[in-house]
């Protein structure tokens, strides 16, 4: 199986104004195979946006990285150098929170289209006009009534389409997809989750799909990988990990999701989730977790393997190397 | 068409009620500020006749008749063009007013020309490299330049110039106007030389309206280079921006079509403020370089006490903000898609 | 917390009632600027909500829902129609008596960052509801401390500034600020949209619990349909303007009846029909255990 993401002991920073580093990713080692829909889940301040951020290329210069990311092969993130010039566009693509922060206001989505490709393949005004109509109707949009609109006269919906449609313009067959529901109303989150469906199997794309909806993310994706403080938790085929979650972190967020037409109680956990630059030591859910006995104060459980191709960074499993 | 006619109704509305304000006020500032206009239109008579000079003084300018009849025929003569005749210099106020508006209109046009694309240039270019020493030097020269005084600076460029050999003096070589058969159509020195295809005059007219206007650009180049700075600093960090980063297209179209884009509304809108703000300066270094612009004829008008040609002053510098208070918006409205008026 | 198919016991005097409600906004069209053309957001609302009942009005972005609460808070006259809070008709009193009527509503807005002023410490929020009252400062203090008691903050938070809380704590103050002066009603607009999903849970059973203890009727706006299962037992469902559906909770998520409820029923249930199984049967974190055990 190929690879399209890799990560080794990736670790991302933010200066602050002390010119502190904040760490929001702490050392994740991730592994995206080709063609598949992965799935990275957490709360806010997981980090999970960050690690999209990376992929895609548009960490700001103020943040620090070290460890090691490749995109098909490529060196992408050594260290503190990060060099993009080769992924961006061309084999990583993004698409931003919903609706249309993605597009810009000043100009028609013909023009978006036309300054991407010619950034790209050097595509004239004619062929990029043809390329986008592909696109758009591949995103389930009309061309003409699109192509010459500016984003604000289309709905949320339709926005996030064309976002999609341009993302996809660029050719490059890994979609970073940071959160693209997230302020869309539940029939529309559900119609574009059914597009990136499609467009999988269309294009042959590999999705990272950031979310923090477990539920939405039980809809689409192949694998997942759960974020806590900036650590991966756990990390599996998706329906296992829903259904039988083995770290307590990943089973508190399988208890609290309330959901329509099941009568429980939710599950209360106390707590929240740490801020960023807080203690290191130790696992980082020890605050809330039920099960935490001495060592989890001590030391910090690293990603290992459970049973089958589950990863799980807990003491409870041992923590087989 | 982003700008409706619903729109323009309002606003002219607006602006004919707002000069017609200004007008009363300034009438009204006239009369009742201590002096008698009577006894200075009477030129300050002595002796027994006086007293009758100073009253046929009255009569003429109407000071005889109730308040509000004087007010709401000095709107009238307003409205109409009409405001009277200059004491100083004999002539119809509102010919004197045009002279002078072109003249610093011109002045105003070119250093603005040159202030805001290179305002906004140094500004993108400290905004892409943030915290370096380029940032650092843009940033505190931009502050510099927007603190200078003026008048200060005006003299300062004239003395340089003068000491140099360079005559910079007035609006144009009155011996090459003459000798090239130069005429003045609209005032606009500068336009006229290039209708009648009179380069010579062109030439000595942009050379002569270069330095003085130098030193009205130092302000809008300093705000204009601290605003898009401030602005791109945020434009850069939208999602479309970032969007685009990632879609892999080139620097330069991320950096001008896309984020220096997002900053134009908010460069013009400052831009039409210190447009405004400008045509005070542009007044006082005008006298400095002996053009004969509005600063030439307020000075004058100070002078002589010729309070036609100072109230007719206030009317033009009042519509003169409101004009470029209009056109930012209607240009704001050009430049964002989603801004209707 | 949760009771299957509860009723409530107290008597079904309706403490909110609209009749006949149309409402929304004036805008300036067309090229005679001194005609404003009425575009309404909601139409024909009649809504009831008895006295310790808990009712979600549920809908989607444009559905008008904002507009409503803006109606019952009294702060956007009706065109039509007549809005009775707790007997009275909020909008036949004069504007500057209207207060009084309303502040027996604790209203919790939406987004608890952006609600919170950042210059007022949590005691001087908290204050806020009793400024009005002939309340001795040692009673307000009391109030003040109870209210905490009941969202579970510790006293210490009063000189906190909002900056200093997290998300969940700041929702925490707001829910106290507006319970602090003993209300008959409690409004909540998207109580728990801005928050995680595990703070989200936090505060689903927080206000259970403060429904149960208080004895108020409890109105949750939300768009989000599993949430407003948890806080209400009767729904309604907001459509362009327009009441699409209404009735027990539970009798719309099983059987929804206009085609609007059932696309939003729809769109929430999961992919993984054995995920609900699981939490259905147990809870998940039941399965750790055994599976540790092992």
């Amino acid at each position: 199986m190929v690879l399209a993401v890799k990560s080794e002991g990736l670790k991302i920073g933010y200066l602050d104004e002390q010119d502190n580093v904040l760490w929001a990713v702490k050392g994740v080692n991730l592994e995206v195979s080709e063609g598949e829909i992965y799935c990275i889940v957490g709360e806010s301040g997981s980090g999970k946006s960050t690690v999209a951020l990376a992929i895609s290329g548009i960490l700001p210069p103020h943040a620090v990285t070290e460890g090691e990311l490749y995109v098909y092969g490529n060196l992408v993130i050594r260290g503190e150098s990060r060099s993009y010039e080769k992924i961006r566009g061309r084999l990583v693509t993004y698409i931003p929170q919903s609706p249309g922060t993605g597009l810009n206001p000043y100009l028609t989505l013909g023009d978006q289209f036309y300054h991407v490709l010619k950034s790209l393949r050097g595509s004239t005004r004619k062929e990029a006009k043809a390329e986008a109509k592909k696109y758009l109707e591949m995103a389930g949009l009309d061309p003409a009534s699109t192509l010459d609109r500016y984003p604000h006269e289309l709905s949320g919906g339709m926005q996030q389409r064309a976002a999609i449609a341009l993302a996809l313009s660029t050719g490059a067959r890994v979609l970073v997809a940071d959160e693209p529901t997230s302020s869309l109303d539940a029939h529309l989150r559900l119609q574009i989750a059914n597009l990136l469906l499609r467009l999988r199997e269309e294009v042959k794309l590999t999705v990272i799909f950031i979310t923090h909806d477990l539920l939405l993310a039980s809809r689409v994706g192949d694998r997942v990988a759960v974020m806590y403080a900036g650590s991966l938790a756990e990390v599996g085929k998706l329906r296992e990990v829903l259904l039988k979650p083995l770290h307590p972190y990943t089973s508190m967020l399988v208890d609290v999701i309330p959901t329509l037409g099941v009568k429980k109680q939710l599950k209360c956990y106390s707590g929240e989730p740490p801020r960023p630059g807080s203690n290191d030591e130790g696992c980082p859910f020890f605050d809330r977790c039920p099960y935490r006995f001495s060592k989890c104060a001590a030391e910090k459980p690293r990603l290992s393997l459970a049973e089958g191709d589950r990863y799980v960074a807990c003491w409870l499993y041992g923590n087989r190397e | 068409m982003p700008v409706s006619l619903n729109y323009l109704v309002r606003r002219v509305g607006w602006s004919i009620a707002t000069i017609a304000g200004v007008v009363i006020l300034s009438y009204l500032v006239l009369v009742l500020s201590p002096g008698d206009p009577a006894v200075k239109w009477a030129g300050n008579p002595r002796g027994p006749g006086a007293a009758k000079a100073i009253e046929n003084a009255r009569k003429e300018l109407g000071l005889d008749q109730p308040l509000y009849l004087q007010v709401l025929n000095f709107l009238r003569m307003a409205f109409t063009g009409d405001l009277g005749i200059s004491i100083a210099y004999k002539k119809p106020v509102s010919e004197i007013l045009w002279r002078g508006l072109a003249a610093t209109l011109e002045l105003l046009a070119l250093a603005y020309a040159i202030a805001i694309p290179l305002g906004a240039f140094i500004g993108v270019m400290a905004s892409l490299r943030r915290g370096t020493w380029l940032d650092g030097f843009i940033q505190s020269a931009s502050l510099v330049l927007a603190n200078t005084p003026t008048f200060w600076l005006g003299i300062a460029i004239f003395m340089v110039l003068s000491t140099s050999g360079v005559t910079a003096y007035g609006r144009v070589d009155t011996r090459l106007a003459l000798a090239t058969g130069f005429r003045s159509i609209t005032g606009l020195y500068l336009l006229d030389a290039l209708v009648q295809l009179n380069f010579p005059v062109f030439l000595d007219v942009l050379a002569r309206t270069f330095p003085p206007a130098l030193a009205v650009a130092a302000y809008p180049v300093g705000v204009c280079a601290r605003v898009t700075r401030a602005l791109m600093a945020d434009a850069l960090l939208e999602g479309f921006v970032q969007s685009a980063v990632a879609w892999g297209v080139s620097r330069r179209a991320v950096v001008w079509r896309y984020a220096f884009r997002a900053t134009l509304a908010g460069l013009v809108q400052v831009s039409g403020l210190a447009f405004a703000y400008s045509l005070v300066d542009a007044m006082v270094v005008e006298y400095v370089f002996g053009r004969d612009g509005l600063g030439r004829f307020l000075f004058d008008s100070v002078n002589t006490s010729d309070f036609r040609l100072a109230t007719g002053l206030i009317i033009v510098v009042a519509l003169f903000y409101v004009l470029a208070n209009t056109l930012a918006d209607i240009v704001q409205a050009l430049v964002d898609p989603r801004v209707k008026l | 917390m949760w009771r299957a198919g509860s009723t409530v016991t107290a008597s079904s005097k309706p403490v909110i009632e609209l009749k006949n409600v149309t409402a929304g906004y004036y805008t300036a069209e067309g090229f005679k600027t001194l005609k404003k053309v009425f575009k309404p957001a909601i139409t024909k609302i009649d809504l009831k909500v008895n006295d310790g009942e808990r009712l979600a009005i549920i809908g989607e972005s444009g559905s008008g829902k904002t507009t409503l609460l803006r109606v019952i808070l009294g702060l956007l006259p009706p065109l039509r129609g007549d809005v009775v809070v707790l007997g009275e008709q909020i909008y036949r009193v004069p504007a500057r008596l209207r207060w009084r009527i309303t502040r027996q509503i604790g209203y919790v807005p939406q987004d608890p960052a952006k609600s919170l002023n950042p210059r007022l410490r949590v005691a001087e929020v908290m204050a806020e509801p009793l400024a009005r009252t002939d309340l001795s400062e040692k009673e307000k203090a009391e109030r003040i401390r109870d209210a905490l008691r009941i969202v579970q903050l510790h006293e210490s938070i009063l000189d906190y500034y909002p900056s200093q809380l997290s998300g969940g704590m700041m929702q925490r103050v707001l829910i106290a600020r507006a319970i602090v002066h003993d209300p008959e009603i409690l409004l909540l607009d998207e109580p728990t949209s801005a928050l995680d999903v595990s703070i989200q849970a936090q505060i689903i059973n927080l206000l259970c619990s403060i429904h149960e203890k208080l004895e108020l009727a409890m109105v949750t706006v939300t768009h989000d349909l599993p949430v407003a299962q948890y806080l209400a037992d009767q729904a309604v469902i907001l459509y362009r303007g327009t009441i699409v559906e209404k009735g027990p909770m539970e009798e719309i998520i099983a059987h929804p009846r206009s085609e609007h409820a059932r696309l939003l029923v729809t769109s929430y249930l999961s992919g993984l029909n054995g995920l609900d199984r699981i939490n259905r049967a147990e809870g998940v974190s039941a399965g750790i255990k055994r599976e540790t055990q092992r």
